[in-house]
């Protein structure tokens, strides 16, 4: 425990203001550690956290995307064409 | 010096191309692919000219000190110097290919349609092909290939498309304001995260899509690609602040967007 930023100096205020950046990983260990001490003790912090973790699950099982063969045979045949520019 | 492409000229997160610059892809020149100030006329070492913003300098200085080349001698700073022409292509697309479909998910939720969406990742990997030997190997290549096609989507296709724009008016009040006000409004928030779940691949997208555009490449390059603050201010070329600034509005935006959908379905979102 350090000078002023003891785990049980975090409460809901400064937990919820610094969501992004506990859960982006976005700060100090010691500061991680501080926020996770207190969420893994409040239910309405945790809620938070796992509506917010849930987020990020739905958009990236939406987001997911392949690419169209056409445009892998364009990409390809560009390069192709831009290397025979190159050694003309 | 006009060849911007030339040895030792760029850094070696740099950008390859400018505002009028981006245009056929299978016809750009060399030359012309290099047009942004910090190309143009500086090295690493003479970087921090007055053209730039305090803000393009202190995200390319970041940027710099990450990616470790700033110290670097030039021979380091570049492809490795007994490396062919021919190695370094194939090397291109070795590397480079394996992030078509992630490049192809980025440009569609930026262009918000699949022409565009092809065109722009064309344009991407030309553009990252001809500066290929301005990438230092061992760095971080996806951001390296994000970042250029970031910048081709602004000076291309973001003009073209006239999305209605929200000021950029990103005041740190705003989204600590928010923060706070989401803590003590409750009604749709029990149900919300069984309602999200329920959402098809469409609906998300959708809701996503309606974002203002620096909001929502901030979420998409957040939250669907894992880029870390840093990286993702150097890919939009903006303030850590302002990533952070983007990331709390837009993602308040698409939840609030996401329970307003699922309502509208007959979810029942409120009162739980």
């Amino acid at each position: 425990m350090t000078e002023e930023i003891g785990p049980e100096g975090c409460r809901c205020e400064e937990a919820l203001e610094h969501l992004y950046e506990y859960l982006d990983a976005e700060m100090s260990e010691i500061q991680l550690d501080r926020l996770r001490a207190h969420i893994e003790e409040c239910t309405t912090c945790l809620d938070e956290v796992s509506r917010e973790r849930e987020l990020r699950i739905v958009l990236k099982r939406s987001c997911a995307e392949v690419a169209p063969d056409a445009l892998r045979m364009r990409v390809r045949t560009q390069l192709t064409l831009l290397r025979q520019t190159r050694t003309r | 010096m006009q060849t911007a492409l030339g040895p030792g000229s760029t850094p070696a997160f740099g950008m390859v191309c400018g505002p009028d610059s981006c245009t056929t892809p299978a016809a750009v020149p060399v030359s012309a692919t290099a047009t942004q100030p910090w190309d143009a006329a500086a090295g690493p070492r003479t970087m921090l000219s007055p053209q730039h913003g305090e803000g393009v300098d202190a995200v390319m200085h970041s940027g710099q000190a990450r990616l470790g080349s700033r110290v670097m001698t030039e021979e380091t700073e570049r492809a490795p110097r007994d490396e062919t022409a021919l190695e370094r292509e194939r090397r291109f697309e070795t590397d480079a290919m394996p992030y078509l479909d992630q490049l192809y998910g980025a440009a569609l939720r930026m262009t918000r349609n699949p022409a565009d969406a092809e065109d722009l990742v064309q344009e991407t990997f030309a553009k990252a092909f001809a500066a290929f030997h301005q990438y230092k190997p061992g760095t971080n290549l996806k951001a390296w290939l994000y970042r250029i096609l970031t910048n081709t989507f602004i000076n291309t296709y973001r003009k073209k498309q006239r999305a209605p724009q929200e000021s950029d008016s990103d005041s740190v009040e705003d989204w600590q304001i928010h923060r706070a006000a989401s803590h003590t409004s409750t009604g749709l928030r029990s149900a919300e995260t069984e309602a999200l779940d329920a959402l098809g691949d469409t609906e998300v997208k959708d809701a996503l899509a309606q974002l203002p555009e620096d909001f929502r490449l901030a979420v998409y390059l957040a939250d669907v690609e894992g880029f870390a603050y840093k990286e993702i201010a150097e890919i939009m070329d903006t303030p850590i602040g302002t990533v952070m600034s983007r990331l709390h509005r837009g993602r308040g935006q698409l939840r609030q967007l996401l329970a307003d959908h699922a309502r509208s379905l007959g979810m029942k979102v409120e009162k739980v």
